[in-house]
């Protein structure tokens, strides 16, 4: 009688023992380069490998499916996507499948509210500097210029019932500053639907947290633009709310000495150079990257009178080192 | 009710023999309890190794301790040298992984973005976002 109740008892401990292993969550992590051209990462705790390598690659394929939809570049096979529209909308009236839809009416409802500081049709003019990153050649001469700035009105951008039609023929669609945002929220989605509840993805500076870590709120570290790589000026605690960064240090080209950020500011149609960095607190990803964009272009006043309309906050960070923000930005130390 | 037949004293010899087992048998199991927790805590240990990954996969994971130079499909040349890990070349035009500070910390990442190159040590460091 004693040695089987001793046998159960063991029984009992082991797999009580291998049960709590399988319930606690592991960290785990996993970084995509190639989506929306910058470095993806996902962090995540999940009961096993497998759970995670299950819900990662079904978010990585719905940031796959966005970055080929929002792509200004490529054409694909089999849809119709931002680089199709851009050839087509100037000539005759397009359907548009709805994840088009509702990043081009979140972008031209920025581009109202920002008097087209944030122009989702401003390609004309950022793909002269696109191509003179990508060339690293000189810089686009004013004739060039001044030519495109005819071009980039967003008011030309007619959108009704799911159909896209450009009134100005040269109008290009250019959704960099709110695509990463927006497919960033797609993905938390994703995780969420696959059972994942604690995580954070950064999609190139569009961090979006979820849940918690076992050991407390999410850490973030906003780099210090003149140490890059792992020494951060500020830190903070996130947990419902998306935090997004609009550096000119992150993405950048050189020219004649001089650095020149990827936002262009369409009113003087040169890159921005208010600012190094301006971070966003935001509910949603997709308001986050518009709003990071449209104030990188703007005055910390005029942009703080934009914050307030969103419920968001947000952090300046001036070339010489100086800072400002909103008095719901909370950064540690 | 069975509750009451289950507590049923027995003989005090049997109960002492009972408590001596379970005795040795509660020690056994913590003991391999913590046997158990510190070969985890070894396994979870960082900043040993580090791995290098090319479009998702894997390529391999290696030791941060043993210098050595790896040529990664002919894309770049990561480099191990004392204890740390860096991109010592790449076909990529804006170099900016071979600029990129050495690592060997956890948690700590150089990218080389046109190539699909990761190299990682793994585990938490003091941030999970940098931006």
């Amino acid at each position: 009688m004693k040695k089987p109740l001793s046998l159960l008892f063991i029984v009992i401990i082991i797999s009580s023992f291998l049960t709590s292993c399988g319930q606690s969550l592991s960290r785990y992590s996993v970084t995509y380069t190639d989506v929306f051209d910058t470095v993806t990462n996902i962090t995540a705790y999940a009961k096993s490998q497998t759970e995670f390598d299950k819900a990662a690659t079904a978010a990585h394929n719905e940031l796959l499916r966005l970055h080929k939809l929002y792509d200004i570049y490529n054409e694909y096979d089999g849809i119709i996507n931002l680089a199709t529209l851009n050839r087509l909308c100037g000539a005759s009236e397009q359907k548009v499948d709805k994840d088009i839809e509702y990043l081009l009416k979140t972008g031209l409802s920025y581009a109202e509210k920002t008097d087209g500081k944030l122009n989702i049709a401003a390609g004309a003019l950022t793909g002269l500097w696109h191509d003179c990153i990508k060339n690293g050649g000189g810089l686009p001469s004013d004739e060039e210029l001044y030519e495109a700035k005819k071009h980039i009105s967003y008011k030309s951008v007619r959108l009704e019932n799911g159909a896209l039609f450009f009134e100005d023929p040269d109008i290009k669609l250019d959704v960099g500053a709110i695509a990463k945002g927006y497919a960033a929220d797609r993905a938390a989605s994703v995780l969420v639907s696959n059972g994942i509840n604690d995580f954070l993805i950064n999609a190139g500076g569009n961090v979006v947290p979820h849940g918690k870590k076992p050991d407390g709120e999410w850490k973030i570290g906003i780099q210090d633009p003149d140490k890059p790589g792992g020494q951060y000026r500020f830190k903070m605690a996130v947990s419902d709310r998306s935090v997004v960064t609009s550096g000119s240090y992150e993405r950048f080209f050189t020219y004649g000495g001089k650095t020149y950020s990827h936002i262009i500011d369409t009113d003087t149609l040169y890159p921005a150079d208010r600012y190094v960095s301006v971070t966003v607190l935001c509910v949603d990803s997709a308001d986050g990257d518009a709003l990071s964009t449209a104030l990188f272009c703007m005055s910390v006043q005029d942009g703080k009178a934009l914050l307030k309309e969103k419920g968001a906050d947000a952090l300046w960070i001036y070339a010489d080192g100086g800072y400002e923000k909103t008095d719901g930005f909370k950064i540690d130390e | 009710m069975p509750t009451e037949a289950m507590r049923k004293p027995t003989g005090s010899r049997s109960m002492n023999r009972t408590a001596v087992s379970d005795l040795i048998l509660v020690s056994a199991v913590v003991i391999i309890a913590l046997v158990l927790l510190v070969v985890f805590s070894i396994n979870r240990a960082d900043g040993s190794v580090f791995e290098i990954t090319v479009n998702g996969k894997v390529y391999g994971t290696y030791d941060l301790n043993k210098d050595t130079e790896i040529d990664v499909y002919g894309l770049c040349v990561v480099c191990v040298k004392d204890g740390e890990v860096f991109m010592k070349s790449s076909t990529c035009k804006g170099k900016d992984c071979v600029h990129s500070k050495p690592i060997s910390k956890s948690g700590q990442t150089i990218i080389c973005l046109p190539n699909g190159v990761v190299i990682r040590v793994p585990g938490e460091s003091e941030v999970d976002a940098a931006i």
